[in-house]
């Protein structure tokens, strides 16, 4: 009897190990729904379009895509004494206007767990680790007119900051922040920062002030309808392509190079060398199972078993599932999208669309 | 009606009664033995149901995706497959160790060395960077556990279930250890190392599933043998003669148009002609072993059954003992034991240098001795059916190997055999038709049915490839079953090696480790280990299937006119 008890636990237990659902916490409500989004600036040029992911931890912090993060994001954890068991991360392309009327920008981390949304950034536009530890708290999961906050820390373990912010406006669904950074510099005055960001349950930091110079961005702003804006020339710039990547399946559409990271699932687009500039940056989700590109598209195929198609300037133009998930190179030619499947069939699809198309017929053989 | 009940009475002695004296008699077992025996088939069931329904299975939930950079390329699978996977590992490693501990001390001591060396290696791959603390050393003190619980039950031996649970416990703790180590290394280094682990040490263990893999080819011909012979003996014998030449002359204009319409590799004059060299050798060994006169159907298949699975196991040899020096080298290199980089060009050697070529000598002069032996020993029926299948095995696994060897005058293909199979049987009715003792119009139609079978070997898992959507693992997986109904005849009886409860434990053990590298490989679409194992089918098939039916052929075509 007792060996049959110890039977039965151990198989329990490697089948309880199948996956833990977490269930998300309080703040993670203003994380934004995952999406593709347009990050635009005053005059309404678009500066990328990326698209951001939701992922539960559960226990597990190997739910976060990259492992670079990954780790940056577990030393800020443990700095900040939030419990991974019970925290949500969102991986966004965060765009910071800067003093001189520019925007700096990297892919950052937004951490939610019971008391407040946190945030660790990753890359600023020279490639640099711009990690904050411990997390800087954006936004308080439950904010209140008047409701005050501070924190400090070490930037990258090194260089003391401090920070303090405050809630402007809370009202319905969305709260207005204000937060002040002052970083000390080595041999001269402390460097300070500040903006001013707002929030919107299930839509994430819709945009962004810099207080003193008073540029804004804009995050989530409508796709532009109608012919496709010109990618712009001075957009994020980064080391090619970024620090860290792993890059997998690469191809090329105009002018750009566009490649799946094998680590991390992401999608990558920059421009040529020796000055590489990222241009856009999408995580589909999951990993990047089948790429290609042709007739102005680029198609990927993900672990999630969903077929996404791109123009050149990054904006999503359709979203597909398919049965599995697609395997190798993605044909594009004639209006038609082909891809293989782990299943060994093939599936055709309109590139204007993604609907299900008809397979080209087999011209009859003349004679 | 003549004709139905025609049908059904050659269906019955080809189909239904290998699977009548070859399925597992639980009555001569123990009633413990036939408890877990009961359990293991019921557990293939539904492997071999997974298998086939692995789109939809897939489809239940979401994929974890990783993409290692490993030449598997990524990998998207359900993620509960892992712990699954692992669990099923434990079980049939369990069901071999208990049975081989009722066997010889050689087979008891091989088989738990291999159930320690391949749950160390998925240890080993779970510790990551410290492999010798937490839970993969705790995994390891199971392991040892498992080495001394088998030297005990040696020597105080209890019920099969008693001794399962035995080995079953400390073989999954170990396993639940290894996946906590798997998720703890994610957990540091955020990247899912379970799947990668996982799919990287089945990837050597699939090695050990190939000699089932290659018998399946034999067993999936062998069904469609039996069918073919049942329903045209059975619909032919009960027909009207004008309705028989209509058929015969179907037959054979169906078969060249079959034959001739898709593409082959190279010159099909080459292919066919090879196919004639092939035959003319098999004509030789099937004159020289004198088995003309004791043709039956039943008595070849059976013949060419018995020689299957060792002629698997020595053709599969060098791949099989790379494949376990290859889980050597990853424990030793995990270890920081010495001995590892000797490991490496070993298994090399084995498993990407001459291996595969020396392990088709050997099986070719393996079977050139049994051939000789038996043609020698063998005076009554089976012993020159046995000599024949041998020989002709050998013909065929010598053509096989040379065309995989790209001689440039050697091209060998099934299509080019069949081709030429075709010319030898027309000819030969023509040569008997001329003598005045002509071939039964239905004797010719069953050997251009089975010529038929020859070019398409694999055509009667048709329905389970069109579910699977890839012709081979249907052959995988109908082979398998036809296995697991026919393959319990070694269980029956006590041999000096086994008793017949090892026997029975160590098959459906094999069987049951075949069909989980199946699931894996299919619900988690592992496209290397896929193609690894519907290769070795594949071979299979044409080693052994192209040998029993050209066996059948000349058994069919030198029968006197009834």
């Amino acid at each position: 009897m007792l060996a049959t008890a110890a039977f039965i636990m151990a198989v329990a237990s490697l089948l309880a190990a199948a996956g833990r659902p977490a269930e998300p916490p309080a703040a993670a409500r203003w994380l934004a729904t995952p999406g593709t989004r347009v990050i635009v600036d005053d005059t309404g040029a678009v500066i990328a379009t990326v698209s951001s992911t939701v992922v539960p931890l559960g226990g597990a912090v190997h739910g976060v895509p990259v492992p670079e993060l990954a780790t940056t994001l577990l030393t800020a954890l443990a700095a900040s004494g939030i419990d991974p068991e019970t925290a949500v991360v969102e991986r966004s392309f965060t765009v910071i206007p800067t003093g001189d009327g520019g925007v700096s920008a990297g892919l950052a981390l937004t951490v939610a767990d019971e008391q407040a949304v946190w945030e660790a950034l990753s890359w600023d536009t020279q490639g640099g680790v711009l990690a904050y530890l411990p997390l800087r708290e954006q936004l308080p999961a439950n904010p209140a007119r008047t409701r005050t906050w501070s924190g400090s820390g070490l930037t990258n373990g090194i260089s003391p900051f401090r920070i303090t912010g405050e809630v402007d406006r809370a009202e319905g669904d969305c709260a207005t922040v204000t937060t002040r950074t002052e970083q000390e510099v080595p041999g001269g005055p402390p460097l300070v920062t500040g903006l001013r960001t707002r929030w919107c349950i299930g839509r994430g930091q819709l945009n962004a002030v810099d207080l003193d110079s008073g540029s804004t961005v804009s995050v989530g702003a409508d796709i532009p309808a109608g012919p496709l804006p010109t990618p712009p020339t001075g957009g994020v710039s980064t080391s090619a392509p970024l620090p860290g990547v792993e890059l997998g399946a690469v191809t090329a559409l105009a002018g750009l190079t566009v490649g799946a990271d094998r680590a991390t699932g992401d999608l990558l687009a920059w421009t040529a060398a020796p000055d590489p500039v990222l241009r856009w940056w999408h995580h589909p989700g999951g990993v990047i199972t089948a790429l290609g590109a042709g007739d102005g598209l680029i198609v990927v195929g993900t672990s999630q078993r969903a077929v996404h198609a791109f123009d050149a300037l990054g904006q999503l133009r359709w979203t597909t599932g398919q049965p599995d998930v697609a395997v190798g190179r993605i044909t594009i030619a004639g209006g038609r999208v082909t891809v293989p499947l782990a299943t060994g069939a093939t599936v055709t699809l309109a590139a204007s669309s993604g609907a299900a198309a008809p397979r080209p017929g087999v011209a009859p053989s003349g004679g | 009606m003549a004709a139905e009940r025609g049908i059904r009475a050659t269906l019955d002695s080809a189909l239904v009664a290998p699977v009548r004296t070859g399925t597992f008699d639980l009555r001569r077992h123990s009633a413990s033995a036939a408890g877990v025996a009961f359990a293991a088939a019921g557990l293939f069931a539904l492997l071999l149901a997974a298998v086939v329904l692995a789109t939809p299975l897939r489809s239940l939930g979401p994929l974890t995706g990783v993409d290692s950079g490993a030449g598997s390329g990524p990998i998207a699978l359900p993620g509960a497959l892992i712990p699954i996977t692992l669990a099923l590992i434990g079980c049939c490693l369990a069901l071999v160790v208990t049975g081989a501990l009722r066997g010889h001390l050689a087979i008891a001591s091989g088989a738990v060395i291999l159930a320690a060396l391949v749950l160390a290696v998925i240890l080993a791959a779970g510790g990551g960077t410290a492999p010798l603390s937490g839970p993969p050393l705790g995994g390891y003190a199971a392991v040892i556990g498992l080495v001394v619980i088998a030297a005990l039950l040696r020597r105080w031996r209890g019920s099969v279930l008693r001794d399962l649970l035995a080995v079953l416990i400390p073989t999954l703790l170990a396993l639940v250890l290894a996946e906590r180590a798997f998720r703890a290394g994610a957990t540091t280094s955020g990247v899912r190392v379970d799947v990668v682990a996982v799919a990287v040490v089945l990837t050597f263990l699939a090695t050990l599933a190939i000699p089932v893999a290659l018998n399946s080819g034999l067993a999936a011909v062998d069904v469609g043998v039996g069918l073919v012979i049942g329903v045209l003996t059975g619909l032919l014998t009960r027909t009207s003669r004008a309705l028989t030449w209509l058929i015969g002359t179907a037959s054979v204009v169906g078969m060249l148009w079959w034959n001739l319409r898709e593409p082959w590799p190279g010159s099909r004059l080459l292919a066919v002609a090879c196919g004639a060299v092939s035959l003319a050798a098999v004509a030789l060994v099937w004159s020289l072993t004198r088995a003309r006169s004791v043709a039956d159907p039943a008595a070849v298949r059976e013949a060419t059954g018995r020689i299957g699975l060792p002629a698997c196991y020595v053709l599969a040899a060098p791949v099989i003992i790379g494949g376990v020096l290859g889980m050597a080298g990853v424990v030793l290199a995990a270890t920081a034991t010495p001995g590892g980089r000797i490991v490496v060009p070993l298994r090399d050697f084995l498993l990407t240098g001459p291996g595969p070529a020396l392990g088709r000598i050997a099986v070719i002069a393996g079977l050139l001795w049994i051939a000789l032996r038996a043609g020698s020993r063998g005076r009554g029926g089976a012993g020159r059916h046995v000599a024949a299948a041998a020989g002709i095995t050998a013909v065929i696994a010598t053509a096989v190997a040379l065309d995989t060897a790209r001689w440039p005058w050697w091209s060998w293909s099934p299509a080019g055999t069949a081709v030429a199979l075709l010319i030898a049987v027309l000819t030969w009715a023509a040569i008997r038709w001329h003598r005045g003792n002509p071939l039964s119009p239905a004797t010719l139609i069953v050997v251009l049915g089975l010529t038929a079978l020859l070019h398409q070997a694999d055509a009667l898992a048709l329905p389970v490839a069109l579910l699977l959507q890839g012709s081979a693992t249907a052959v995988l997986v109908v082979g398998l079953a036809w296995g697991m109904l026919t393959d319990g005849g070694a269980a029956h009886r006590r041999t000096r090696l086994l008793s017949r409860d090892a026997a029975l434990l160590l098959i459906l053990g094999n069987l049951l480790f075949t069909a989980t590298i199946l699931m894996w490989a299919s619900v988690g679409r592992q496209p290397l280990i896929a193609s690894e194992l519907q290769a070795a089918t594949s071979l299979g098939v044409a080693i052994f299937g192209t040998s029993l039916v050209l066996h059948l052929c000349a058994s069919l075509l030198s029968r006197p006119p009834s």
